[in-house]
């Protein structure tokens, strides 16, 4: 009984994803609200042949001698590829490499002048003060590496929930600041990531990360 | 005219299964791959640069210092040889685990010479090609893809 409701809820995810993706051509990345992200991204992964969540050929003797070191479920990862499906991102996973990214740089003088460099035409076309945008970013920056790095490996759920919720809350007090974040999210970050995991998000897991893991 | 091509690919793997003992990092439950090449062709600059970053995530999404390994490259396709590259791995080693790790190549760039990069993921035997960066003889370097 169990198993035939969870089957029925997947088949109207994927229902919904595919409806979805009907529509993306004329949606633009950022334009999509969390909950058709996610009915995508689920729809995506469970049909990984759409074209969105890709698995290539071997490309060498040497990845083919490496992958067949894996175990199986390591060997089937699923591959979102930020330049060709940049919806597949959750804004929040966006947003934590761009917290990371704006950390980093704030310890290396040279990795900044690339990472600001690198934005600069966006954060131009969006019309933003940008010594402004990267001064509150790199606030919240600060305090999300140093409670990550803080907790070290053995973290417990408690920390590990604490350090998604100082995300998310950072992701809103810079929507806030800046109406447009989500557009610079998915028009500057995304196309230069690629984001690989061995696990499959359900619907439920992917909504709880986005509300900060509560 | 033999076109090259100078790729830069970035590997990473997610770092064997789980561990029962402390003394060796956690897999990493998502990577983020980011990968940009950048051509300068002028007077007085001639060059590539290409900075890598593989991050490692747990099941939250918070950055975590796991185990996994990544490499990245820089290749020139018509010579079949490598440029630069640089290697990772901390599958072994508990103490040097970092949450992201970062590679930064640059080296001459050469006049009517394409360069492209491509982002590789031997785990999902997957792999992507970026825009390239091209450049004809009196012209600056332009995108295509």
């Amino acid at each position: 009984m169990l198993q035939s409701m969870r089957r029925s809820i997947v088949f109207i995810l994927v229902i919904a994803g595919a409806s979805a993706l009907a529509q993306s051509a004329n949606k633009k990345p950022w334009g999509w609200t969390d909950s058709e992200r996610i009915a995508l991204r689920v729809a995506a992964q469970t049909h990984r042949a759409g074209g969105t969540i890709t698995a290539g050929a071997p490309d060498s003797a040497r990845s083919s001698a490496r992958a067949a070191t894996l175990s199986p479920t390591q060997a089937a990862p699923l591959v979102i590829d930020g330049r060709h499906s940049p919806e597949l991102f959750m804004p929040s996973q966006l947003f934590g490499i761009l917290l990371v990214a704006a950390g980093d740089a704030d310890l290396d003088p040279a990795r900044r002048e690339r990472l600001h460099s690198r934005h600069q035409a966006a954060l131009q076309q969006l019309g933003w003060d940008q010594e402004a945008f990267w001064d509150s970013l790199t606030k919240h920056a600060r305090m999300y590496n140093g409670l990550t790095r803080a907790a070290r490996r053995n973290r417990s759920d408690a920390t590990s929930i604490a350090i998604c919720r100082t995300r998310i809350e950072a992701l809103r007090d810079m929507r806030e600041r800046y109406q447009h974040l989500d557009e610079f999210l998915y028009r500057s970050i995304a196309p230069d990531v690629t984001l690989a995991t061995d696990q499959k998000d359900s619907a439920e897991r992917l909504a709880w990360l986005e509300r900060g893991c509560q | 005219m033999r076109t090259a091509v100078l790729t830069a690919a970035i590997i990473a793997t997610f770092g064997g299964a789980a561990t029962s003992y402390a003394q060796k990092a956690e897999p990493c439950r998502y990577f983020t791959f980011y990968l940009t090449i950048n051509v300068s062709l002028t007077d007085t600059n001639n060059g590539y640069s290409a900075e890598s970053a593989v991050t490692c995530y747990d099941e939250y999404t918070n950055p975590y210092a796991g185990a996994f390994t990544a490499e990245a490259h820089v290749t020139d396709d018509s010579s079949g040889g490598t440029v630069d590259s640089r290697e990772w791995d901390s599958t072994n080693c508990y103490t040097c685990a970092v949450d992201t790790w970062y590679a930064y190549m640059s080296g001459v760039a050469t006049a009517n010479h394409c360069w492209a990069h491509m982002q590789k993921d031997t785990t999902a035997d997957a792999s992507r090609r970026s825009q390239r960066w091209c450049h004809r003889e009196g012209g600056a370097p332009f995108t295509h893809f």
